[in-house]
C-alpha cells in the first residue's frame, strides 16, 4: 500500500527519513522526479542514503504510473515523494492519487508563504484546487505530530 | 519551605533560556544548554540548589530524549523551556514531580515563541536580501548576527523570566490552597512521567537485538549493577565497533583522485576558516520558515564570494536546510565550486541535491543515534550520588567537542574533495557501525533508566519478600512498556498519555487518603 504521498522540495531529508519513514514503518520509497532520475550524482547519493530495510526507486513522471501500480499491488508500505505540484497534477490525470501531503515547498520568487515552510505560486494553488475538486485529500503537515491543515481556498 | 524568586534570579533564569537558544555558543547550544539536564543545572546554580537542579533537569530531559528537531518542528513542546521553567518550579517547591508537570505544561508556550521568532526572522531575511543585492557583506553579517540575536534575546529573556516568576508563585499558591491528595497526585504523576519519555525514546532503538539489550539493561539495574559499569560497556562497544568495521578509516583526501582542481589553486582570503566559523556559529542565527538556514548559508559564504556578484549571494540566501554538523560539508562544497568559477546552475543543483540527503543522514546519525546515547549516559550518571553535576559538565564537554569534530572534519572534506565528500560520507561503514552501536547502547541505557529507582519510584506497598528494588524495577519497566504500547500500538499522543498518567495518580492519591 502507499502510506504517504508527499510534495517536498528537499525530497529525502530529516523529516522524511527520521520521522515519517519511522512513524509509518516504510519499507519502500519511490521518488518521482525527472531531474533526479536523470542525475547520476543525485541517484548515487539517494541510494547510499537509504537504510538497508528500505528499497528505493527513482522514476520519471512519465514512468511513474507503472511504478505506482506496482506499489499498490504489493504488501509493501510505500512513501512516494514528488518535488513539483505540476508533476502531481500530471500524474493524477493518469494514475489517480487518493491523498497528497504538502511538506516543504520553499519560498522563492513568485511564491507566497502559506503555512510554515510551504510556499505556493498562484498557478500551484490553482493546480492543488483542481486536485482537491477531483477528490484528492490535499493537506499540509510537516511531521506526524502536526495537526493537518487544509490549503487556503484563495 | 517554598522559595520566592528574586528579580535577579528571575532575570538570570530568563538569560538561561536565551543561552539555550543562542548562536553565540558556537552553534552548540542545541546540544548543550538546550537540554533540560544542562539548563536544569544552570537554574539550580542560580537558585542555590544545583543538586536538585540536576535531578529535576534529568527527569525532564528523559521526556525529551526521543525528541528530534527537524526543519523547525517541535513535537512535544519546547524542551528547553520545559527544562528552565520546570527546574525553577521544582526547586522553588522542593518537588521534583510538580517541576516536571509545570515544565511539560508550559513547554507548548515555547512553540508560540518560536513562531514569533520565525516571523521576525523572515523580515530580517528580506533585509539580508536587500543588503546582498547591494553587495553590502558587512551589513549582511550585522543583520544575521546582531539583529537576529537581538530579536531572539528580546523574545527569550523577559518572557522566560516572567513565566518563571508566575509559574513558581502559581504552583506555590496551589500547594497551599488545593486539596492535599490532588497536589500529591500531580507530584506522583510528574515523578512517573519519565516512563513516557523512555517509551518515546524506545521508538528509536526498540528493534531487533536491541529489544534483548533493553531488557538486559533493566535486569542488570534491578540486580544492582552500577550505571557506571553499563556506560563502560557502552564505551568499549562503540570503540570496538569503530575498530572492527570493514572500513577502518575515512579514506584520506590524498588517497583519492582530486576532482578538477587542487584547493591550493582556489583563492580564498582565509582558506575557508572564516566560512566554517560563520556556518558553525550562525547557520541557525536567523531562522525563518521562509528560508530556514538560507540566510545563514548566504552570510557564511558572503565574504568569500565578493567577486561572484549579488546573484550568487541571493541564490544562497533562498530556502535551505540541512543538518548542521555533517552538513558543514555543503557550504564548503559550494564555496569550492564558487571559487572554481563553476556554472551557477550547477552550483544551485548541487545545493538542492545535497541539502536534503545530507540532512536525512546527519539527523539520523546525530539526533537519532549519537545524541540519545550521550544523553542517556549522562542522565544515568548524573543520578549517581558521587558524580551528579560533574556528569553534566562532562556531557557538555564531550557532546560539544564531538559535534565540533564532526563539523570541522566534514567542512574540510567538502573543501578538499568537493562533491566526492558527500559520497564518501554516505558510504562510510565506520560511521554506520558507530551509529549502530550507539543505538544499541541507548537501548541498554534506556532499560537501565526504566528499572532505576532513582528515575522511576513507584508507590508500591512492598512486603519484605525479596526486597524493594526488583519489585519496583519490574513495575517501572511494566509501566514503561505500557506507555510504549500506547504510543506505538494505539498511536496515542504523548500529551494524552501524560494527562492520563496524572489523572490516574491523582485518583490513586485520593483513594489512599480516603
Amino acid at each position: 500500500m502507499i502510506a504517504l504521498i508527499r510534495l517536498d522540495d528537499r525530497l529525502i531529508h530529516g523529516q522524511v527519513m527520521a520521522v515519517w519513514a519511522r512513524h509509518l514503518k516504510i519499507n519502500r520509497i519511490l521518488v518521482i522526479d525527472d531531474e533526479s532520475a536523470a542525475d547520476a550524482f543525485a541517484l548515487q547519493l539517494l541510494r547510499l542514503a537509504m537504510p538497508a530495510h528500505i528499497q528505493l526507486s527513482v522514476s520519471t513522471v512519465s514512468d511513474a504510473p507503472a511504478a505506482l501500480t506496482a506499489l499498490s499491488a504489493d504488501d509493501t508500505r510505500a512513501l512516494v515523494l514528488l518535488k513539483r505540484v505540476e508533476d502531481a497534477l500530471a500524474l493524477h490525470a493518469v494514475a489517480p492519487l487518493a491523498h497528497l501531503n504538502l511538506g516543504n515547498l520553499g519560498m522563492r520568487d513568485g511564491r507566497r508563504l502559506i503555512w510554515r515552510t510551504v510556499a505556493l505560486s498562484p498557478a500551484e494553488l490553482t493546480a492543488l484546487k483542481q486536485l482537491q475538486s477531483a477528490g484528492v485529500d490535499v493537506y499540509l503537515q510537516m511531521v506526524p505530530s502536526d495537526v493537518r491543515q487544509r490549503p487556503p481556498t484563495e | 519551605m517554598s522559595l520566592i524568586l528574586s528579580p535577579l534570579q528571575a532575570l538570570l533564569i530568563g538569560l538561561t533560556y536565551f543561552l539555550a537558544n543562542t548562536a553565540f555558543l558556537g552553534g552548540l547550544a542545541y546540544f548543550t544548554t538546550w537540554r533540560p539536564l544542562v539548563n536544569g543545572l544552570l537554574v539550580g546554580l542560580i537558585l542555590g540548589d544545583p543538586i536538585r537542579g540536576v535531578v529535576i533537569g534529568a527527569a525532564i530531559n528523559i521526556l525529551y530524549l526521543g525528541y528530534m528537531s527537524v526543519g523547525g518542528t517541535l513535537g512535544i513542546g519546547d524542551g528547553a523551556l520545559a527544562g528552565v521553567l520546570g527546574s525553577a518550579v521544582g526547586i522553588a517547591t522542593h518537588s521534583l514531580g510538580l517541576g516536571v508537570v509545570a515544565g511539560v505544561a508550559l513547554a507548548s508556550l515555547g512553540y508560540q515563541l518560536l513562531i514569533w521568532r520565525m516571523k521576525g526572522d523572515s523580515v530580517i531575511a528580506r533585509w539580508i536580501d536587500a543588503a546582498a543585492e547591494r553587495g553590502d557583506v558587512a551589513r549582511m553579517q550585522w543583520l544575521n548576527i546582531g539583529a537576529a540575536q537581538a530579536w531572539l534575546f528580546a523574545l527569550t529573556v523577559l518572557p522566560a523570566a516572567v513565566l518563571a516568576v508566575l509559574a513558581t508563585s502559581a504552583v506555590n499558591w496551589m500547594t497551599t490552597t488545593l486539596p492535599g491528595p490532588l497536589i500529591d497526585g500531580l507530584a506522583l504523576g510528574g515523578r512517573l512521567a519519565p516512563a513516557i519519555g523512555i517509551a518515546l525514546a524506545m521508538k528509536f532503538v526498540f528493534s531487533g537485538r536491541n529489544i534483548a539489550i533493553f531488557f538486559g539493561g533493566a535486569v542488570a539495574m534491578a540486580a544492582g549493577a552500577p550505571f557506571e559499569a553499563l556506560v563502560g560497556i557502552g564505551i568499549v562497544a562503540v570503540i570496538a565497533a569503530a575498530i572492527a568495521s570493514p572500513e577502518r578509516r575515512v579514506p584520506s583526501p590524498e588517497s583519492r583522485v582530486p576532482s578538477e582542481r587542487e584547493p591550493s589553486e582556489l583563492r580564498t582570503p582565509d582558506s575557508g576558516l572564516g566560512t566554517f566559523l560563520r556556518w558553525q556559529f550562525f547557520s541557525h542565527s536567523n531562522y525563518s520558515f521562509e528560508r530556514l538556514q538560507g540566510s545563514g548559508l548566504a552570510c557564511a559564504l558572503a565574504p568569500a564570494l565578493r567577486g561572484r556578484g549579488p546573484d550568487a549571494l541571493k541564490q544562497h540566501g533562498g530556502f535551505f536546510n540541512t543538518e548542521v554538523n555533517f552538513g558543514a560539508m555543503i557550504p564548503a562544497i559550494l564555496l569550492r565550486m564558487e571559487l572554481a568559477g563553476e556554472d551557477p546552475a550547477d552550483i544551485n543543483k548541487t545545493r538542492q541535491t545535497l541539502m536534503g540527503i545530507v540532512a536525512g543522514y546527519g539527523d539520523e546519525t546525530t539526533q537519532g543515534a549519537l545524541l540519545p546515547a550521550l544523553l542517556s549516559a549522562a542522565i544515568g550518571l548524573s543520578l549517581s550520588p558521587w558524580l551528579g553535576a560533574y556528569a553534566v559538565g562532562a556531557y557538555v564537554l564531550i557532546s560539544g567537542l564531538a559535534m565540533l569534530f564532526i563539523s570541522s572534519r566534514s567542512f574540510r572534506a567538502g573543501f578538499l574533495r568537493g562533491r566526492d565528500a558527500a559520497t564518501a560520507l554516505l558510504s562510510n561503514a565506520q560511521l554506520k557501525a558507530v551509529a549502530t552501536s550507539a543505538r544499541s547502547f541507548t537501548a541498554l541505557a534506556l532499560g537501565a533508566l526504566a528499572a532505576s529507582p532513582a528515575v522511576l519510584h513507584l508507590p508500591i506497598p512492598v512486603t519484605e519478600l525479596g526486597g524493594l528494588a526488583p519489585v519496583n524495577a519490574a513495575a517501572a519497566v511494566a509501566l514503561t512498556l505500557a506507555c510504549f504500547g500506547l504510543v506505538t500500538k494505539l498511536g496515542l499522543k504523548p500529551t494524552w498519555i501524560f494527562i492520563g498518567l496524572l489523572v490516574l495518580a491523582v485518583v490513586f492519591q485520593f483513594a489512599q487518603s480516603a
